[in-house]
């Protein structure tokens, strides 16, 4: 369960951080957390890049933003495209849509967040989103076949932003099963903890 | 002739929070909440593995994770009729104050204090008046001149390239804003530290819970830190007193700054003490349990009703019957098959959407009752319940908030006044601040009990054949959430999740009793249909947390969220 880098602590370390969002127990919008997974499984990275499943926090991506220089997240868009089209956003794409009203503290979200950490210094400087169009975001836990497909183009879009910036990651000779824990149940007692 | 307010964020694919108020005379005459409350976790678990169901509640919403991770092992336990290691307790228990020291810091800075400070009025604000007034009120020492002046100059600077984004709805310059310029500015500095000091309270619960937000560390029977002061792969000293020193950081923020900044607010706005009321039952579970069977508790729990402080109720163990036996729900007005009243146990979940119908079905959320009533609950219910059982923490910093709030505003102002919007926010500082001492007691209590050799973390168990039912509580930042589990044979047969925003936000039930956000906005003043400030003061002061399911980013600009007059 805990490996090498899973088991980081983006608060303290981190300087590049790959996010995963989304809620593994509604269908499609699971895909952030799944491509996460399947990031740690296939490969290497170097101290300084932490990879994290963060479900669906809201205002509480603050801690986990707040520190890193380099945000790429893996999320769930809302596109006028087919399912399973992935889009890659930087910048001032994605700061430029308007902000919501805020009711409940999921409503402000990554772009309220790097708003206030703007104000404050010491935002994140690049901000990259991998995106997937999804098909069905149910009750549920469960890729669809259409994002299941998806995933790997998901994957291949990090690879390349993270190379972009100069963030070499390896591919592991052997690849370690991804911890797909909401598709395949295991008791908690054989996970390792 | 009335109007109708709807407000309604439609970033999610499905699902949130709408409010639908209905304005006469400046003033709202009606109410109706709806929300799409997580209705489908019993059909994840059913038939699974009882040891797994904290793993998937913990996803029923990414604010609260910790929180559904905590009450669902609760309620494991309870059904197995087992207690846990006091390490495991003690371990929990700082999960649970650190988790909320950031919690409410979020809160009230970034989500809420937007509705009482305006601020573009900041920048009229002279800084050097701003840490004088500050220096005045608190012993903090990032009130000085020099950060006042540093935060006046980047703000202008935000809002010279137009970035106001941030603050949008913020509504700025609304006539119903009324702090002055030096206030505002002493606000926004704040809003700004408190990025840092939640950060340093979640740093605890990374800590120990191994990860954030989806902490790791959970066992049914206790917890998975191993602890052997002198291995660093372990819960050692070198971690314990790094945890220390974080809570010590965010107690001093909690107790110098958020404190002094509600009692500021409370008394600049004292013309809102009288709004928001509502419904004046409320309920709290007793929760940091100091045993291992869950007897003896340092935070109290109890039930109120009709404000009547004297007739308070004590909640007392894990397994109190009063609150087992007490607790339904109702579906009556909620988009399910039926018009039942149930309780949980008892309960199903069979979907069926009909329109927006404010006189028939209208919400996703059940209605929750306690023994039929509408219960409020939240950090206001805990600390009316502990100020009417004596709780001497509680009353301790409840009086400090009063009193400083009274001297500003030059009045008496007694416990009668929290039973309002502005008493709402005023309850979470002050529960923010007896979490801040606890925490650093049970950091304390395990310290020792370590001291004494004592490492046990787990209690082994079985599943016993047949039948067995069990309930678990917790006292969330948001109020009372309890987990209800039945297991037939070590398999989940149901699984029943009721949450504090359901408490709040329901809608009303059988007999037409209004649910507390709905009672509480009727009479609240509006002053500006198209920009109802007001609405969203009393909505944000229960801190709803409702839109738990679907995280989705639109880069594309549509719209978004919208207040529409009809």
């Amino acid at each position: 369960m805990k490996g090498e880098l899973d088991g980081g602590d983006p608060l303290i370390d981190g300087r590049v951080a790959v996010v995963g969002l989304g809620n593994v127990l509604m269908g499609d919008d699971g895909f952030g957390p799944f491509v996460v997974q399947q990031l740690l499984a296939r490969y290497e990275f170097p101290g300084f890049v932490t990879v994290t499943d963060l479900g669906t926090p809201g205002l509480d991506l603050i801690p986990f933003v707040d520190g890193a220089a380099v945000l790429v997240v893996v999320d769930t868009v809302a596109l006028p495209e087919p399912p399973g089209v992935v889009r890659v956003f930087r910048g001032e794409e994605l700061r430029g849509a308007p902000r919501s009203v805020r009711l409940s503290p999921h409503d402000p979200g990554l772009l309220e967040t790097l708003d206030m950490l703007e104000l404050r210094g010491g935002g994140p400087k690049q901000v990259v989103l991998v995106g997937v169009v999804p098909q069905r975001c149910g009750v549920g836990p469960g890729l669809s076949e259409v994002a299941r497909g998806a995933a790997d183009r998901a994957v291949a879009a990090v690879v390349e932003c993270l190379g972009q910036l100069g963030v070499e990651v390896r591919q592991r000779g052997k690849p370690r099963p991804p911890d797909i824990w909401w598709e395949n149940p295991v008791t908690s007692q054989e996970r390792e903890t | 002739m009335s109007k109708r307010i709807v407000i309604d964020p439609i970033t999610r694919i499905e699902g949130h929070l709408r409010i639908d108020v209905e304005v006469e005379g400046g003033a709202v005459r009606d109410a109706w909440s709806s929300g799409q409350m997580w209705r489908g976790i019993e059909t994840i678990l059913k038939g699974r593995d009882p040891r797994d169901a904290w793993l998937f509640t913990q996803r029923i919403c990414g604010v609260c994770t910790t929180v559904h991770a905590i009450t669902s092992v609760r309620a494991v336990e309870n059904a197995l009729g087992i207690e846990i290691p006091l390490n495991a307790q003690l371990i929990r228990n700082i999960i649970i104050a650190a988790h909320c020291l950031h919690d409410h810091i979020v809160h009230f800075y970034q989500l809420s204090a937007l509705d009482w400070v305006d601020v573009v009025s900041a920048l009229k604000a002279d800084p050097d008046k701003t840490a004088a007034l500050a220096e005045s009120l608190s012993a903090w020492p990032r009130n000085s001149k020099h950060e006042m002046r540093a935060v006046k100059a980047k703000l202008a600077e935000f809002v010279e390239r137009g970035q106001l984004g941030i603050f949008a709805n913020g509504y700025w310059g609304h006539p119903a804003m009324k702090l002055p310029p030096e206030v505002n500015l002493l606000a926004v500095a704040h809003y700004l530290q408190a990025l840092e000091y939640q950060k340093i309270a979640n740093q605890v619960v990374t800590l120990l819970g191994s990860k954030t937000p989806n902490i790791q560390n959970l066992a049914v029977g206790g917890v998975a830190n191993a602890i052997n002061l002198d291995n660093p792969a372990t819960l050692n000293m070198d971690k314990l007193y790094k945890i220390k020193g974080l809570l010590e950081q965010a107690a001093a923020f909690v107790q110098q700054v958020y404190l002094i900044d509600l009692a500021a607010v409370a008394a600049m706005y004292a013309d809102w003490l009288p709004y928001g009321k509502g419904v004046t039952n409320y309920l709290a579970v007793p929760d940091l349990p100091l045993d291992r069977a869950g007897k003896v508790f340092d935070l109290p729990g109890g039930t109120i009703f009709n404000g009547d402080l004297g007739a308070v109720k004590e909640i007392k163990s894990f397994d109190d019957p009063y609150f087992r036996d007490n607790v339904s729900e109702s579906i009556a007005r909620a988009w399910y098959d039926g018009d039942w009243d149930r309780h949980p146990w008892e309960e199903d979940t069979i979907p069926r959407y009909t329109d927006f119908d404010p006189n028939g079905k209208y919400s996703w959320v059940k209605a929750p009752r306690f023994q039929g009533k509408p219960m409020q609950v939240g950090p206001l219910a805990q600390v009316l319940v502990g100020y009417a059982l004596g709780h001497e923490p509680i009353k301790r910093w409840a009086d400090v908030v009063l009193e400083t709030a009274g001297s500003l505003a030059k009045a008496k102002l007694s416990p009668a006044i929290l039973h309002s919007t502005l008493g709402r926010h005023a309850a979470r500082g002050i529960r923010a601040a007896v979490m801040s001492e606890l925490a650093l007691k049970h950091w304390q209590l395990l310290v020792e009990n370590i001291g004494k050799g004592d490492i046990e973390i787990f209690t082994p168990w079985q599943y016993p054949r047949g039948e067995i039912r069990g309930f678990g509580f917790h006292e969330a930042p948001r109020g009372t959430l309890s987990h209800w589990v039945v297991i037939r044979d070590g398999k989940i047969a149901n699984y029943q999740a009721v949450v504090p925003s359901t408490w709040n936000a329901g809608p009303r039930d059988g007999k037409g009793q209004k649910g507390p956000y709905e009672a509480s906005l009727v009479g609240n003043p509006v002053a500006d249909a198209e920009r109802p400030l007001e609405v969203l003061r009393t909505v944000h002061s229960f801190d709803p947390c409702l839109a738990c399911a679907i995280h989705t980013v639109d880069p594309t600009g549509r719209e978004l969220s919208r207040v529409r007059t009809l």
